[in-house]
């Protein structure tokens, strides 16, 4: 069986992207010091250059070699059972890839004003209706979400805050950088968070008992003490912080990708839907 | 059960003379537990109390510490040369193999980074927001780095014949006695033991 060159290409991409995940989240990390993970990047980046298969395997090889592998001041044992929710990243990123929402736009181009708007009115919609479902008053909150009404305003409050960024993210890309393309990586990015954090509650809840010795545990205490249940903390608390991680994850991916020589990009399999029409 | 597992492995290690390695990766848990004890035990709202966070830490420890040993122990060429030979495909132990042998790369690359920029000012000590300025010197060197490393990999294996069809033949076989084979049937039927109890428990519920 003769290999497509661009397989040989995908296959020596996973695992400098694996190396990329772990030195972005370990010795990066520790040297910004900031509530992001940062650990994400090379999965995004595998999933979208390659394939949705190929980001999933990256996501999951990462942890798992991070936690199990790796001589000890690197090794980081927590990071094992997150390997689902690492494949989950990649696959999702590897969808949002196909889609196209990572090329490179025009603002001036039609074509991308339009996408950029139909997003960002997508976004709005998804917002405002979570919004009128679940935040008017406490008790629908409850009945809709099942979390604790005393953690109502604290939700409320991270729900806000995740809003927010995006809003000034998005306007920031859109009116100074003029750049349509990055909004669309963006609410690529805030869509993937919600669903990162679906999947990491229970492993948080179940496996470490809502605690994995990362900045996270304090926002998981608050929502305890407020009156949630340990695995609805870690939820409320993933809700707060990963779509923060995902967004700022798909910018930095999104600009590196957009800065590339379009040649290097048209190398790798999904390089086609990366790159996008000649310009004229 | 985890505390079997946990107590076994460290007998092990001392055998093999890893105990070192082992306890440090147990030390790499005691953030976690100082978190958890914090969290269960000393919050007024805390659910799980004490046993809670002794019974999850001993999970953690259970399943850390044997792939640890394992990874100790064994070479990790060596253990993927086995694998092909055995016929995983040659494709997932390239990646294996490449992975761990890019980490310490993409590591060092990482320290020249920083250091690089921080040589041309940028602060990485001062408030969160300057800290938050420099996420993209950072990171996007790193990932532009890697990148070309990718570029000059992929020639590299075109040009030997990486993708050619049919098996090789490996030159260096790892020992394998008649004790360690037995040894691995024995360990496999006790997970699967294991399994089935652990089956029966939760459907006897």
């Amino acid at each position: 069986m003769k290999m497509p060159r661009s397989a040989t290409r995908t296959l020596v991409l996973i695992p400098v992207a694996i190396a990329l995940n772990i030195a972005l989240g370990s010795t990066v990390q520790q040297a910004l010091k900031l509530p992001i993970y940062l650990d994400s990047v090379g999965t995004v980046l595998t999933s979208v250059l390659a394939a949705p298969i190929a980001g999933l395997a990256t996501g999951a090889l990462t942890n798992i070699i991070w936690a199990y592998v790796l001589p000890p001041p690197l090794q980081a044992p927590t990071a094992g059972p997150f390997a689902v929710t690492a494949a989950v990243i990649g696959l999702l990123a590897g969808f949002w890839g196909w889609l196209g929402l990572f090329r490179a736009r025009r603002t001036t181009d039609p074509s991308s004003q339009v996408a950029a708007l139909a997003a960002a009115a997508l976004v709005a919609l998804v917002i405002a209706y979570t919004f009128s479902r679940v935040y008017t008053n406490p008790q629908r909150f409850n009945s809709v979400t099942g979390f604790n009404v005393n953690t109502f305003e604290l939700s409320e409050l991270a729900f806000v805050v995740v809003i927010v960024v995006f809003v000034l993210l998005g306007a920031g890309l859109l009116f100074a950088r003029r750049d349509a393309g990055a909004v669309l990586a963006l609410a690529a990015g805030l869509v993937t968070g919600p669903v990162a954090a679906l999947v990491s509650a229970p492993i948080s809840a179940y496996v470490f008992g809502g605690v994995t010795g990362f900045g996270g545990d304090a926002i998981v205490a608050a929502f305890r003490t407020a009156g949630s249940s340990l695995y609805q903390a870690t939820l409320q608390q993933g809700l707060l912080s990963d779509p923060l991680d995902k967004m700022i994850t798909s910018l930095l991916v999104f600009f590196v990708l957009a800065a590339m020589p379009r040649r290097l990009l048209a190398r790798f399999p999904n390089g086609d839907r990366l790159v996008g029409a000649e310009p004229a | 059960m985890a505390v079997g597992v946990a107590l076994l492995t460290t007998l092990a290690a001392m055998r093999a003379g890893r105990i070192r390695r082992l306890a440090l990766a147990a030390l790499a848990l005691t953030p976690v537990a100082a978190s958890s004890l914090l969290i269960n035990v000393l919050l007024p709202a805390g659910g799980g109390g004490l046993a809670a966070a002794v019974a999850a830490l001993l999970r953690l420890l259970g399943t850390t510490l044997p792939l640890t040993l394992l990874f100790a122990t064994t070479d990790a060429p060596d253990l993927l040369n086995d694998l092909e030979a055995r016929g995983i495909g040659r494709r997932a132990v390239f990646v294996l193999g490449a992975a761990l042998a890019a980490v310490p790369r993409a590591q060092a690359r990482a320290v020249d980074v920083i250091e690089a920029q921080r040589a041309r000012g940028l602060d990485t000590v001062g408030s969160w927001r300057r800290h938050l300025r420099g996420v993209v010197p950072l990171v996007t060197p790193l990932i532009i780095g890697s990148l070309a490393e990718v570029e000059d990999r992929t020639l590299a294996l075109e040009v030997r014949a990486f993708g050619a069809p049919g098996r090789r033949t490996l030159l260096h076989r790892p020992p394998d006695s008649g004790w360690q084979r037995a040894a691995r049937w024995a360990m496999a039927g006790l997970a699967a033991l294991g399994l089935a109890a652990r089956a029966a428990a939760v459907t006897g519920h």
